[in-house]
């Protein structure tokens, strides 16, 4: 387990590389020139020169990549262009509201999708499946900003149940949870339900009922196990989209999160920012991944991981 | 009450609801079982006699309707007027039941051990502890080594003869009355079948627990019951004692599956004499020469699996060489090799004079024409989108042989009318055919561009066994018509004995033995042809089976290393 652990990680140090290559260039391929951004509009050419000498700026560009990938190992992502403040104190500040959201939304997603995904397989054909799969197909066609404006229309400004903004109390954190996990619960039970339909029907299932075994232990014990295996994959994937899918879901409930904090950026060119919260969201992802093959260990015994 | 029978069926009747219509699938079944007897049921695909079998257990599928004038009594009780929950306290308890496939029958994700000690949970209220040790009396009542350390091991870690085992101790776990057996043999090896069916024996005769087993094989019942039913299209066609149902059977469709069973002890023909007359004096033309030929897999961190370890061969025009061997033996990669259909890892095929290893594209497009291949499975190596005109038509387009349309059509009629279709066949698609009129689209497809040598991998495998003795026929008559040469890939020993002028017994990846077939049935001298020929289960009750007693170290060893390929007698090669 830890030989394959480190083995993971050692894969991933290429990918690493290629996510900082990208960041990177980000700043590389904006229009306009970051010097001219950072020292605004009415600075001298003097100015720009120095602010140019003290990014780095007329290095060439290796030379420039090295110093970034420095600073990333080191901690340092450089200066918000706004604030002033460490880049990776703004980020970090902000990551808890981000990784609780996307957390507690897979949560849901799991717990609702697996639910209604083995219900729907287990009663084929049945009104409640017919019911549960159109549920599923509305939830992932409908786009999750609009969900989060109907559950605001209603829930706060209709009933006042709930608050539309912030984030840390069960009042602030319900809506948005239920508006980014709506999406993932509907992939997830079109692909339990899939997955347990072939479970169902192989060899093994059958022994099983031979043996006596009751009909809701052959569904719990003997076939969820074995549909759960591509449904992992799905969760883990799930996950890293979750956090994409924060951006909008963020803004919609003014949750100061890590995704509002890119936007915000992104609008205000801090492109310091962009580069460092875009760094650690794929961080996380590989890092979900790893946490998925693991996960994927338990469940398929036929897998050797090393 | 005590009945005198375990088992009584009566009237069965089973139907499948099909949309709105109803499909009878088993008509009027009635037969019985007495304490501790076997009684087998025998029939070809689509017989009816697996539906009977699980209605015993009451698992059919959801769509499936039992008349209501059937009556399944066991041990005093009607089976059929039970719920649900009352059949769940005979399933595993009363009735255990061994499935086919012992690859896809157990629960990957469970450890063995648990999976046979739920049944004793479930049954006897026992505790974890007292399952588990009565889990592991039964495995090594059915031979499994080690028990404590393979108790906490995962299927995967188990090969299909020890896997077979488990099931059947699951089946065992409660010490049932009846043991109903689907086919328990049919995907394993024969030196491991006979294993498994002397288990079976051992097991009736220490437990006294009755058998009811399903197969397509006479050999199979001959050895194992007391009685027979024979089954066709759903009907009991007839039932006896094995020995009446052997030496005199009464209907017509019993007579005709056991004409259909290839006879070890057949005498063979003159033609075939002749051709190896020619071989053994070196008057017939060689067509391939196969040279240290090898093939290795890399099994990654520095291992390889020497898949055909530096095998020689030759194969003369016009003749059959089979090439037998169980699964895992290196006979079916050694047939993908020698036309590289896959690359060679060393040696040569040489084919008219020159290593097809060292061809050109062009070269082994031309050869591609002279040498084709029948696959094994005729359900998949048919594309399903495709009509069987172009299926068969494909290779004509390639070679460019016939680019006007009408007459590319033509020929296809006329491949079809030569391996017994009828014409009109060529506009439809794969899945309007049965399993042996496949194979026959299949050689068709082969023959379309007039090879000389076709290397057939377990054609016949997949098809029962009246349907293989219909296209063994019709290989015969094309190799007389056409002068063509095979290599027959097979793991059945009576059917390369009946098509094959000489045979190659291959173990694991080298040929370990090879004469002509005759020869090499009459006096097999390698130890392992020896307990292949043994393990053969022989169509007649009067013949015991000669596996030796079960022996819980399933791996046969018989190791070549070191060993030179020799002619011990004139034309007779045994590695030693």
């Amino acid at each position: 387990m830890l030989k394959f652990l480190t083995k993971r990680l050692i894969q991933t140090i290429p990918v690493l590389i290629g996510v900082t290559i990208l960041t990177f260039s980000m700043v590389l391929l904006i229009p306009g020139d970051p010097a001219q951004i950072m020292a605004g509009e009415s600075a001298s050419p003097e100015q720009l020169e120095l602010v140019r000498e003290r990014l780095g700026l007329n290095d060439p560009i290796p030379v420039q990549y090295l110093d970034y990938i420095g600073g990333v190992v080191r901690g340092d992502l450089g200066n918000s262009i706004r604030s002033g403040r460490a880049v990776s104190t703004e980020v970090f500040g902000r990551l808890a509201p981000t990784v609780e959201l996307a957390f507690y939304s897979t949560l849901l997603s799991v717990f609702i999708g697996i639910i209604a995904g083995v219900v729907s397989a287990v009663r084929r054909y049945s009104i409640s499946d017919t019911l549960i799969m159109f549920a599923a197909l509305f939830g992932l066609s409908m786009p999750n900003f609009w969900l989060g404006l109907m559950l605001i229309q209603w829930f706060v400004i209709g009933t006042g149940w709930f608050q539309a903004s912030g984030w840390g109390t069960p009042q602030q954190m319900i809506l948005p949870v239920l508006t980014l996990g709506t999406a993932g619960s509907a992939i997830i039970a079109r692909m339990t339900r899939s997955s347990m339909l072939e479970v169902i029907d192989q060899d093994y299932i059958q022994t099983a009922r031979a043996k006596g075994v009751s009909e809701r232990v052959v569904i719990y014990r003997h076939a969820l196990k074995n549909a759960m295996v591509p449904v992992v994959t799905v969760v883990g994937l799930q996950f890293g989209s979750l956090l994409g899918g924060a951006v909008l879901t963020e803004t919609v409930f003014a949750i100061n999160g890590l995704g509002r904090l890119i936007i915000n950026a992104i609008r205000a060119r801090d492109f310091p920012i962009v580069q460092g919260g875009v760094l650690v969201f794929a961080f996380l992802f590989v890092f979900v991944n790893i946490i998925v093959d693991v996960l994927y260990r338990f469940l398929n015994k036929r897998i050797d991981l090393n | 009450m005590l009945t005198e029978k375990l088992l009584q069926v009566e009237n069965l009747k089973i139907s499948f609801s099909t949309g709105d219509s109803l499909l009878e699938v088993v008509s009027d079944v009635s037969f019985d079982i007495g304490h501790g007897k076997t009684v087998g049921i025998v029939g070809e695909s689509g017989s009816g006699k697996s539906v009977s079998a699980r209605s015993i257990m009451k698992l059919l599928e959801n769509n499936a309707v039992v008349d209501e004038g059937s009556r399944i009594r066991f041990n005093g009780e009607e089976l059929l007027e039970k719920t649900d929950r009352e059949m769940r306290k005979i399933r595993g308890k009363d009735i255990g039941m061994i499935f086919q496939d012992p690859m896809s029958s157990l629960n990957p994700t469970m450890k063995i051990g648990k999976q046979i000690s739920e049944t004793i949970q479930i049954h006897e209220k026992a505790s974890k502890k007292e399952a588990a040790a009565r889990a592991k009396e039964i495995m090594h009542l059915v031979g499994i080594p080690d028990v404590d350390d393979r108790f906490n091991q995962y299927p995967h870690e188990f090969s299909g003869g020890m896997r077979q085992r488990i099931i059947i101790a699951i089946a065992l776990a409660c010490s049932p009355k009846l043991l109903i057996a689907d086919e328990p043999t049919t995907a394993l090896d024969v030196t491991i079948q006979a294993q498994i069916l002397e288990l079976l024996k051992d097991i009736q005769k220490k437990t006294g627990t009755s058998i009811l087993l399903i197969t397509h094989d006479f050999g199979v019942v001959a050895n194992m019951c007391e009685d027979i039913v024979v089954m066709n299209k759903g009907r009991v066609v007839e039932k006896g004692s094995t020995m009446e149902i052997f030496n005199s059977p009464k209907e017509d469709y019993t007579k005709r599956l056991l004409a259909a069973i290839p006879n070890l002890h057949a005498e063979k023909s003159q033609e075939s004499k002749e051709k190896l007359a020619d071989i053994y004096s070196g008057t017939r033309e060689k067509l391939l020469e196969v040279n240290t030929l090898a093939k290795h897999f890399p099994l990654g961190r520095g291992t390889t699996l020497k898949a055909v370890n530096d095998i020689s061969f030759d194969i003369y025009r016009g003749e059959t060489l089979g090439l037998v061997g169980e699964s895992g033996s290196g006979k079916s990669t050694t047939g993908r090799t020698i036309l590289r259909l896959q690359d060679a890892t060393s040696g040569e095929t040489v084919f008219e004079g020159s290593d097809i290893n060292k061809y050109k594209k062009r070269q082994m497009k031309d050869m591609r024409k002279r040498v084709q291949f029948v696959f094994q499975d005729p359900y998949s190596s048919l594309n399903p989108r495709q009509k069987v005109k172009d299926i068969i038509g494909e290779a004509l387009d390639i070679h460019k042989l016939f680019p006007n349309k009408k007459k590319r059509n033509d020929r296809v009629k006329e491949l079809l009318h030569l391996v017994g279709l009828d014409g009109s066949f060529s506009e439809r698609f794969p899945h309007e055919f049965s399993g042996g009129q496949r194979q026959r689209i299949g050689i068709a497809r082969a023959l379309a561009v007039e090879p000389d040598f076709i290397v057939l991998d377990e054609p016949l495998s997949a098809l029962d066994a009246s349907v293989q003795a219909t296209i063994v026929e019709l290989l015969e008559d094309l190799q007389r018509k056409l002068n063509l040469t095979y290599l027959f890939i097979a793991h059945d020993l009576a059917t390369v004995k009946k098509l094959s002028d000489r045979v190659a017994v291959m173990y694991k990846g080298n040929i370990v033995e090879l004469t002509d077939s005759e020869e090499l049935f009459k006096n097999p001298i390698h130890n392992y042809t020896k307990k292949l020929l043994s393990a053969i289960p022989v169509p007649d009750p009067n013949y015991a089976i000669t596996a030796e007693k079960v022996s819980p170290d399933e791996t046969l060893d018989f190791s070549t290393e070191g060993q030179v390929f020799t002619e011990v007698k004139p034309n007779h090669w045994v590695m030693q």
